[in-house]
C-alpha cells in the first residue's frame, strides 16, 4: 500500500496535539517532518513526538523533503495564505484548520492559488466525524422530528489563549485590529473566531443557508484578554428555521502554557450541545458526552474526563482518500465561504447593532 | 460483527484472521479459540484504568458496582463481567469474595490483591425494552473516579428524543458506526488480541481466573463464608 507522506507545519494551533497520534498510527500514513513557528512549540513538540524531523522553517522542510505529498496547516490564522501559497506553488495538498482566513479577498486568493494548482484543500471541522453528530443528521435526515423549525447550539469552550498566545492577538486571530463595535475596548478575534462549528454544522443539517444574523457581544469575563470572549448570536436560515448559537469562551481556566491536567476550572472544558425543534418534536444532544468522571485532578476538583474522542481518525481518514481519489472534499474552499461569511456577520451586527441580511 | 471485525483487520492491515463465535463470546484465530473480554474495550473503563495508572488516583480505598439488568438473564454471567472490570480497571486481581442473595438479587463484598475492598450489587429486574442501569466508582485516597456523572442515578445518553415516541441514542465509535455498544466494544477486543499474542494468552488467563472468583462466589452463597480465591 502506497503511503502518503505528510508533514506539519507551523504547530502553534491548538489541535496541533490532536495529530499525533493518528498520524504516527494510520497505516495510510508516512509522517515526513514538522516545521516549528518559534522554540516554544519546538520544544513541545520534542518533549511530545520523537523520530520525526523539525525544522524552523516551512521552507526549510520543504526544501529538504520534496517527497512531502500533503501538510497540515497547524497554524494560526494569519499565516494560511502564506502557507497556502507554499504548497500550491509545489502541488502539496493541505489540510487547513477550521479558519483559512476571514478576510474575503485573501479568501478569494486561496480559492484561486486551489484551483490554479489542482491541490486538495480540505478544512478541518472534526464534529463532522463524530458519531453522535451522524446520528443527529441521521435522525433529522429520516424525519423523526418532522420538518425543523429551530436550530440552537452551543460551542462553549474555555480559553485557549494562555497556551495559544496567537488566539489572543487580532492580528493573527482575525486578521486584522477592529475594535468589536465602538466605544468598545474589546477587539475582534475571540471565541466567535475559535468556534466556526456550529455554524458548519446548521448548514448540513437545515440544507439551508444564513438568511439573517443578529449577535450581541457580552462583558468580558476574562478581562484581561484584548478579544471577546461572550457573545450570543441569533436569527434565520433561508428556508426559515431559526437558530440560536453561542459559540463563547464560557467556561473558565487556569492559565496554563502547555494544556494539560488542570487546565480546566470547570469541570467540562468543552461542550457542544444542540437543541433541534421540529413540527413532531425536539431533540437534545450532547456531541461530547457522557463521559467518565473524576476529582484526581490538580487540586481535586472534580473533573469530565474525556472518554470518546476519535474525530481525527476518520478526518485523516477522508483526507487520504480524497487525495488518492482525486475528490472534492465535503469541507472545501467553496462550502466553507457562507460560514465563514455568516461569523463575519455576526462581527457586523455586533458592530452595528442591527440585524445583517446575507 | 464479523464483517466491522473484518473491516478493522483489514484496515490496519493485520496479519491474522480472526473469526467470532456463533455467541460472539470467543474468537478464533489461527486455530485457537481465545475468550473475548468487551469490557477491555470499552472506553470508560479504559479511562478509569488509565487514571488508576498514571496515578492520578491515589491508593485504593473502595469501588462500588451495580448493575440492574435484564429478568431471567444468569446472574452469575454478570458477576463475571463485574468481577472483570473491577480487576481491569483497577488492575488487581480479587483475593477473596463473600456473596449473598435473594430473588433476583446478588450482593458480594469482594478484596483484591492491592487491598481494594470492593461492593458489586447486582439485579436481574428489568423487563424488556428497558436499557441496564450500572455504575462503576473508584474510591481513593486521592480521589474519585465514576462513570456516572455526579447527581444523576441513570447512564445518561448522547442524544434524546421527545417526539411521537421516546428515542434515546449514544454513539460512542465512528469507525464502527450503526452496531451497538456493546458489539462495538465485542469488535474492539477481538481486533486487539488479533494484534496482540500477549492479549490473546491475558485473556486466556484472565477469563480462567475470573471463573475462580466466581466458583467461589458460589461456594460463599452456600456456606455463608468469606472464601478465599483459588491460587
Amino acid at each position: 500500500m502506497k503511503r502518503l507522506k505528510i508533514a506539519m507545519m507551523s504547530m502553534t494551533h491548538g489541535h496541533t496535539r490532536k495529530y499525533y497520534d493518528v498520524l504516527k498510527n494510520n497505516p495510510k500514513l508516512d509522517w515526513i517532518a514538522v516545521s516549528t513557528a518559534n522554540e516554544e512549540v519546538k520544544k513541545v513538540f520534542l518533549n511530545a513526538v520523537q523520530g520525526i524531523p523539525c525544522y524552523d522553517s516551512d521552507e526549510a522542510m520543504l526544501d529538504a523533503h520534496p517527497e512531502i505529498e500533503a501538510v497540515v496547516l497547524a497554524s494560526e490564522n494569519s499565516e494560511h495564505l502564506r502557507q497556502v501559497r507554499l504548497c500550491a506553488e509545489r502541488k502539496i495538498n493541505v489540510l487547513s484548520m477550521k479558519v483559512p482566513t476571514f478576510d474575503m479577498e485573501e479568501y478569494a486568493e486561496m480559492e484561486r492559488l486551489i484551483k490554479e494548482s489542482g491541490i486538495t484543500f480540505q478544512i478541518e471541522l472534526e464534529l463532522h466525524y463524530n458519531p453522535v453528530v451522524m446520528r443527529t443528521k441521521e435522525l433529522v435526515k429520516n424525519k423523526v422530528l418532522g420538518e425543523i423549525d429551530a436550530f440552537n447550539a452551543t460551542n462553549i469552550t474555555l480559553s485557549p489563549v494562555w497556551a495559544f498566545p496567537w488566539q489572543g492577538v487580532p492580528e493573527k486571530s482575525y486578521g486584522k485590529r477592529v475594535p468589536i463595535k465602538e466605544g468598545h475596548e474589546k477587539f475582534r478575534g475571540g471565541a466567535l473566531c475559535d468556534h466556526p462549528h456550529i455554524f458548519d454544522l446548521i448548514r448540513e443539517v437545515t440544507g439551508s443557508e444564513f438568511d439573517v444574523i443578529f449577535a450581541k457581544v457580552a462583558p468580558n469575563m476574562r478581562h484581561e484578554i484584548e478579544e471577546e470572549d461572550m457573545l450570543a448570536v441569533v436569527g434565520r436560515m433561508k428556508n426559515g428555521v431559526i437558530f440560536s448559537l453561542d459559540p463563547s469562551w464560557s467556561r473558565a481556566e487556569n492559565k496554563l502554557k502547555v494544556p494539560g491536567p488542570g487546565w480546566e476550572v470547570f469541570p467540562k472544558r468543552m461542550e457542544v450541545n444542540l437543541v433541534i425543534h421540529g413540527k413532531d418534536g425536539s431533540m437534545f444532544t450532547d456531541c461530547f458526552g457522557p463521559n467518565t468522571y473524576h476529582n484526581g485532578e490538580v487540586k481535586n476538583q472534580y473533573v469530565v474526563q474525556y472518554t470518546y474522542f476519535d474525530e481525527w481518525v476518520g478526518l485523516i481518514d477522508e483526507f487520504v482518500e480524497n487525495i488518492d481519489k482525486k475528490r472534492m472534499p465535503k469541507i472545501n474552499i467553496g462550502w466553507h465561504k457562507n460560514t465563514i461569511k455568516a461569523m463575519n456577520a455576526v462581527y457586523e451586527s455586533i458592530s452595528t447593532g442591527k440585524a445583517v441580511k446575507l | 460483527m464479523q464483517k466491522g471485525l473484518d473491516f478493522l483487520l483489514s484496515k490496519y492491515s493485520v496479519e491474522d484472521k480472526a473469526s467470532f463465535s456463533i455467541d460472539g463470546k470467543t474468537v478464533n484465530i489461527a486455530d485457537k479459540t481465545y475468550p473475548v473480554l468487551p469490557y477491555e474495550s470499552e472506553r470508560r473503563f479504559i479511562e478509569m484504568r488509565n487514571l488508576v495508572l498514571n496515578g492520578r488516583l491515589g491508593n485504593m480505598c473502595t469501588y462500588r458496582i451495580g448493575h440492574t439488568f435484564k429478568k431471567g438473564s444468569d446472574i452469575f454471567e454478570m458477576l463475571k463481567r463485574e468481577i472483570g472490570i473491577l480487576e481491569f480497571t483497577i488492575n488487581s486481581i480479587v483475593k477473596e469474595i463473600f456473596a449473598i442473595a435473594s430473588g433476583n438479587a446478588m450482593n458480594c463484598i469482594v478484596e483484591t490483591e492491592n487491598g481494594c475492598v470492593c461492593t458489586i450489587e447486582l439485579g436481574a429486574t428489568l423487563e424488556n425494552g428497558q436499557k441496564d442501569v450500572d455504575k462503576h466508582e473508584i474510591i481513593t485516597d486521592n480521589g474519585v473516579a465514576c462513570d456516572r456523572v455526579v447527581d444523576t442515578q441513570n447512564p445518561q445518553e448522547s442524544i434524546y428524543v421527545y417526539g411521537k415516541k421516546e428515542l434515546t441514542f449514544t454513539d460512542t465509535d465512528a469507525e464502527l458506526y450503526g452496531y451497538s455498544e456493546m458489539e462495538i466494544n465485542t469488535i474492539r477486543n477481538a481486533f486487539a488480541i488479533a494484534k496482540s499474542k500477549d492479549l490473546r494468552k491475558a485473556n486466556v488467563e484472565k477469563a480462567a481466573h475470573i471463573e475462580k472468583v466466581v466458583t467461589a462466589a458460589k461456594v460463599s452463597l452456600e456456606t455463608l463464608e468469606n472464601v478465599k480465591v483459588e491460587g
